[in-house]
């Protein structure tokens, strides 16, 4: 007998010693939640049927029961509990892990109060800084991102052992957050007791400060060296942060002596990140290198097509088609066109047609489409990407940092806009259409098998692909 | 039990508890209120099984005791006498009211028959004053939804942040956000692990209004145990249950930023508003709005076939692109009834988007704490 029948069993008889109305006040929405050795718990909607079903039907209700279960001593009520909370209150055991939960959480909040920089001490369950929304469930794999997601995998098994550290790039909103977190997360799901932070480089650099500013330094790197693992988003905020680097030198060199997990993620690799130590880019580079790039039709249908089950909602083929199609830049953009649109039709509660989701997400595609590339934007972005200013491109200077990037400015405003030599040379501060055409030939020429510029030529397409 | 008490006070105590109470119960039981004594006090409450109310009023307790009693006859009786002095007793399940000119005897039903209305906690999430709560509640109430069969939509969605609350509804057609400060000394530690785990509930409309008429004085204490709100001040206590489910993420479809910015006067818009709504179209009460040519005024207009038609032009302060767009006018005003500020700003997009409504102070600053968002009416 499964718990629905026992429950219909016990309501037909006691539903014998009840008035029709009592019968339905109290009895309406219950079932069994739990059944052990000695104890019922039934599940009620409401705080009245709860108070009432234990004081007054306490009886009638073990009266039943124990015909089928004669150990049962103790009816208990509970309450349908909100789906929302993060602790699912499934049986009596979670119930003693949470109030323990409670009083860690109570301790570190009491800490955090008193004390700054805030960053938390000891327990662990939140100061991991992972978002438990993250899995690698809920994550959709395509060409753009296998080789990331399979590194991340084989990490999860055997963290520390089989990539060391890891370093997974791309470009914004493509998931490196994503599979990074849902790594920490895996590991975190299997052993609880694995000590795993998850901090983006920006908040470890303010935390370093902070600590600085309290003379804490030595107990902040304390705090890290302890981990089994770290997880350090957005690592290319270190550019140009000298202290910060050196002190995550030291972390990262005793993590990684003790064969702790490092996972990196930045929107370039290594190299590419201006003015990184050399020690740090070669540690970097030393262990295993993933890159994300932008996910093709497929991927995106998939994409769009898992986040609309997990909503819970319902869109046609059309729309979904056409939401692939049109958003290609980044997965987030995605996401968001989606989320509106859901919350839109959800509040008129009808479904949307593929008119009103062209009207809707009008704004988000218009400015996908690549029109708005002109040569002072691409002008800016190799100066970003090169950390120079746009002054020194378009100037005479002769110098070997300022050369390259004016001859790479060259080829993509060729290749991009199709300029001529001529309009190009004089765009870039009158310079003669033969140098020009000889910069271009030269990065041609260099490029067949040059991986590294290749990589750069393409970092700064989706740079100023994104403005 | 035996007791007296002043009439008035007596009437006004039920008055507190019998808003609750539904017209046809399942359980007849359920059609009473509960009377008993508590010290040298009564309590009466009642309750329909999802929200019960609860309150203490002085009284002279001469015996203890306690009964159930019809809510019809009791309170009937009670507007109908002029005496100022009333005495009750209980013998058995009756209850006998005596005044100077009259005398009821009233069936009712055991103690031991009502359900059990559970004891507010103790302790505390937040503590508030009453009036910073009250005076937000009609903004909120306006854009709840009635009888939506999207359950949440039926309530207000309560967002606790460490520092305030941000309450929302809607029904879909507009949207009302509140922000109420809160203090941190008023705070208890079991707020902040509370919220960490519960970053918002769902507050059932009634319960809200029941709040609004029954807790306009002291201090107001609100805690959430067993996915019920206990709320309350020192005389009367309000128990819910929350409405289960996620409320839209309604931040997704506010529009970031706004073309076209309109100030002006809210009695004089609401004057307008009202008069074209005498001839607007009666199924949705449309009415147009849009700018004359030299943005000094906003041009209100309506028309149906049956009715007829009218123009009102007020005074304003237009910012942007010209503009023409469909409201229902009832939203409008609704929103504008709430605002107490002599100014509102009106921000709008083209046609289709969704438009904000704001009060502003003496200093042209727009009231943080209230947003009303509207749909307009959009034409195929």
């Amino acid at each position: 007998m499964n718990k629905q029948e026992l429950w219909e069993a016990i309501l037909g008889e006691v539903e014998l010693s009840l008035s029709k109305a009592s019968f339905t006040t109290w009895f309406k929405n219950t079932s069994i939640k739990d059944l052990t050795e000695d104890t019922l718990i039934i599940i009620v909607p409401n705080i009245f049927a709860k108070e009432w079903l234990e004081k007054k039907y306490q009886k009638t209700i073990l009266d039943s029961i124990r015909k089928h279960f004669p150990k049962i001593n103790r009816v208990i009520c509970s309450l349908e509990v909100q789906n929302k909370t993060s602790f699912p209150q499934k049986s009596m055991d979670s119930v003693i892990v949470k109030s323990k939960l409670k009083e860690k959480l109570k301790k570190s909040i009491k800490k955090s109060l008193r004390e700054t920089p805030s960053f938390n001490r000891n327990s662990n369950h939140i100061s991991s800084g992972l978002n438990p929304r993250y899995k690698f469930e809920t994550y959709v794999i395509g060409a753009n991102n296998e080789l990331a997601y399979a590194a991340c995998q084989s990490v999860s098994k055997k963290p520390g052992q089989s990539y060391n550290p890891l370093f997974i790039y791309g470009d914004v909103g493509l998931g490196k957050t994503h599979l990074i977190q849902a790594t920490g997360n895996f590991i975190k799901a299997q052993n609880p007791d694995f000590k795993i932070r998850y901090v983006s480089m920006e908040r470890f650099a303010n935390e370093l400060i902070g600590a600085i500013q309290n003379s804490k330094a030595k107990e902040f790197k304390n705090e890290y060296i302890q981990l089994d693992m770290l997880i350090i988003d957005d690592v290319q905020f270190l550019s140009k942060k000298e202290k910060t680097q050196e002190e995550f030198f030291h972390v990262f060199e005793s993590l990684y002596q003790l064969n702790k997990q490092i996972i990196i993620s930045a929107d370039r690799p290594p190299k590419s990140i201006p003015t990184l130590e050399n020690r740090l880019k070669s540690r970097f580079e030393g262990g295993m290198m993933a890159d994300i790039s932008k996910p093709d039709l497929e991927t995106r249908l998939a994409i769009i097509k898992k986040k609309v089950i997990e909503k819970n909602f319902d869109l046609s083929e059309e729309i979904i088609e056409y939401l692939a199609k049109n958003i290609y830049h980044n997965v987030r953009e995605l996401e968001g066109a989606l989320n509106k649109i859901i919350v839109t039709y959800q509040l008129r509660n009808v479904f949307p047609t593929l008119k009103d989701v062209m009207e809707l997400t009008e704004d988000l595609i218009s400015s996908n489409r690549q029109s708005k590339v002109t040569a002072t934007t691409i002008v800016k972005a190799v100066a970003d990407f090169f950390n120079i200013k746009t002054t020194e491109i378009l100037g005479s200077c002769r110098k070997k940092t300022v050369i390259k990037p004016r001859q790479l400015t060259f080829y993509l405003l060729r290749e991009d806009l199709t300029l001529s030599f001529t309009e190009i040379g004089i765009f870039l501060g009158g310079k003669n259409h033969s140098t020009v055409m000889y910069a271009h030939k030269k990065i041609i020429k260099e490029l067949g098998d040059n991986k590294f510029l290749q990589d750069q030529i393409k970092f700064i397409r989706e740079k100023y692909n994104d403005y | 039990m035996q007791f007296s008490i002043k009439r008035d006070n007596f009437r006004n105590a039920i008055s507190k508890i019998e808003r609750v109470l539904l017209k046809n119960p399942s359980l007849p039981i359920l059609s009473n209120i509960l009377i008993k004594t508590d010290k040298n006090r009564l309590v009466i409450a009642s309750t329909n099984l999802e929200i019960a109310v609860k309150t203490f009023v002085k009284a002279k307790i001469n015996k203890e005791g306690g009964i159930t009693i019809p809510i019809r006859v009791v309170s009937g009786f009670l507007n109908n006498i002029k005496d100022d002095i009333i005495e009750g007793f209980v013998i058995k399940d009756e209850f006998q009211v005596k005044t100077e000119k009259h005398q009821i005897k009233i069936k009712g039903m055991s103690l031991d028959d009502y359900p059990i209305i559970p004891e507010n906690p103790e302790d505390s999430y937040i503590k508030i004053n009453s009036k910073d709560l009250i005076e937000n509640i009609s903004n909120i109430l306006i854009s709840v939804a009635r009888n939506d069969t999207r359950q949440e939509l039926n309530g207000v969605n309560v967002l606790f942040k460490k520092d305030r609350l941000i309450l929302a509804s809607t029904d879909g057609y507009r949207l009302s956000e509140v922000v109420i400060s809160l203090n941190k000394n008023n705070l208890t530690e079991e707020y902040f692990i509370f919220i960490e785990n519960t970053p918002s509930i769902i507050i059932p409309a009634l319960t809200f209004s029941e709040i609004q008429k029954n807790l306009t004085e002291g201090e107001i204490s609100l805690i959430i145990k067993q996915n019920q709100l206990f709320v309350g001040n020192n005389s009367t206590k309000i128990i819910s249950k929350l409405i289960n489910g996620n409320y839209i993420d309604y931040q997704q479809i506010l529009p970031k930023k706004y073309s076209i910015e309109v100030k002006i006067n809210r009695n004089e818009l609401i004057n307008a508003l009202k008069i074209a709504s005498l001839v607007s179209r009666d199924n949705n009460s449309e009415i147009k709005i849009s700018n004359l040519k030299n943005k000094k005024e906003l041009e209100i207009s309506s028309y149906s076939n049956e009715a007829g038609e009218n123009i009102s032009k007020i005074a304003a302060n237009i910012l942007g692109d010209d503009f023409e767009i469909l409201f229902n006018c009832n939203y409008l005003i609704d929103g504008l009834s709430v605002i107490k500020e002599e100014w509102v700003i009106l921000k709008l997009n083209k046609e289709k988007s969704p438009a904000l409504m704001k009060g502003l102070d003496e200093n042209e600053k727009e009231d943080f704490k209230f947003s009303y968002i509207i749909m307009p009416i959009i034409k195929n």
